[in-house]
């Protein structure tokens, strides 16, 4: 297909294929008011957001790959590509050990704000307390130097939640001490609401 | 009059891009288990499901396609190919694993006007370290090339795969 790409512009796509019992897909159909909503760490923005992190770090900020963020600590070229974190070997062994995880999304394009919605069911919304994990430091790079709304910031990045979990509240001192407590945050709650959106909170 | 033009006149090299799979083979191979029945180059990606469906009431086959968008600007700009390959698995295995399934199988799709062999041989491997180290066969030895704003075929089954979507 010549004339398709641009020069110096390429394209990386992968189907990966999977098999699941029907009575065990999770769906979120069973989500319910006061399920916790579990936050599992990113690496870093994972494969989203980057036309905007580009844009900012190279064009806007000038800065080289070899430069340091903000914290002088955080080289930019390292942040940049921090590995996309693989969670299914996670998931895979929370059910074989027999978690009832009722809701699971990965956080890609649309951030917290799109993808959780897409697995809880209507007459719900998820309150999300926005500081109730640490903010590595390519996110407090993006918070620090974006002028952007609160809503369109976690939109376009994971701000360092990769996946959600929601659980029964019973359920969520199994899941911390499975997972360990840096690994596996609360960050937020379903409430009851017509919504059927993402409401992000500062406490 | 006939005109005497080759394909590698044309831009097309094909030796090149034998280089990028030939180099990827061995850690392609790595990936596969005793269900992957195809070898590299074969037209279809063949993976017995007999052993798997057994362990099954109800098997539900879940699938998934993504890419890694601009990351592959940045990797490209760094010319640190060692994790785009880990981002693209981890980027679609996620997402059926976001079901509840557990990924088995993968395929990949690598296009561009001006990649070197060698760089795309970097890419490949990385895919295969990945899904190695999830137990997920890259049954989808083929690799659409385009090198140097043209395109080399090596092997269908992605095409099909794609268009099949």
């Amino acid at each position: 297909m010549p004339g398709t790409y641009h020069q110096n512009e390429y394209d990386l796509v992968g189907i990966a294929t999977g098999i699941i019992e029907r009575k065990n897909i999770v769906d979120g159909s069973s989500v319910k008011e006061g399920d916790l909503i579990m936050g599992i760490p990113s690496n870093g923005l994972h494969t989203n957001g980057y036309s905007l992190a580009r844009k900012l770090i190279f064009d806007v900020l000038h800065l080289g790959i070899d430069d340091m963020l903000s914290d002088q600590k955080t080289v930019v070229g390292n942040a940049l590509l921090a590995p996309h974190k693989n969670y299914s070997q996670m998931i895979n062994i929370l059910i074989e050990k027999g978690f009832t995880l009722k809701s699971l999304a990965h956080i890609t394009g649309g951030g917290l704000i799109d993808n959780v919605p897409r697995v809880f069911p209507g007459g719900l919304a998820a309150q999300i307390n926005i500081n109730s994990w640490p903010k590595i430091p390519i996110f407090q790079f993006l918070i620090e130097n974006l002028d952007l709304k609160t809503s369109e910031l976690y939109r376009t990045f994971n701000m360092g939640i990769g996946l959600t979990i929601i659980v029964s509240p019973s359920e969520k001192d199994r899941l911390v001490s499975m997972l360990g407590e840096k690994n596996c945050y609360e960050i937020g709650i379903m409430v009851t609401d017509s919504s059927k959106q993402v409401y992000l909170n500062e406490k | 009059m006939k005109k005497k033009i080759s394909y590698k006149d044309a831009g097309v090299d094909i030796e090149k891009a034998d280089y990028a799979i030939a180099s990827s083979r061995d850690v392609i191979q790595s990936t596969f288990n005793k269900n992957v029945l195809s070898s590299i180059g074969g037209f279809g990606a063949m993976y017995s499901i007999k052993d798997i469906v057994n362990q099954y009431d109800d098997p539900v086959m879940v699938q998934s396609i993504d890419g890694v968008g601009t990351k592959m600007a940045v990797a490209q700009k760094c010319n640190n190919f060692d994790f785009i390959g880990y981002d693209l698995v981890n980027a679609c295995c996620n997402d059926v694993a976001a079901t509840g399934a557990k990924p088995l199988t993968f395929l990949d799709y690598i296009a561009s006007s001006s990649l070197e062999p060698k760089t795309v041989s970097e890419i490949i491997s990385s895919i295969a370290v990945e899904c190695k180290n999830l137990g997920v066969s890259l049954v989808g030895g083929g690799k659409l090339l385009k090198c140097r704003g043209l395109t080399i075929k090596m092997n269908m089954t992605w095409l099909v795969l794609l268009r099949g979507l």
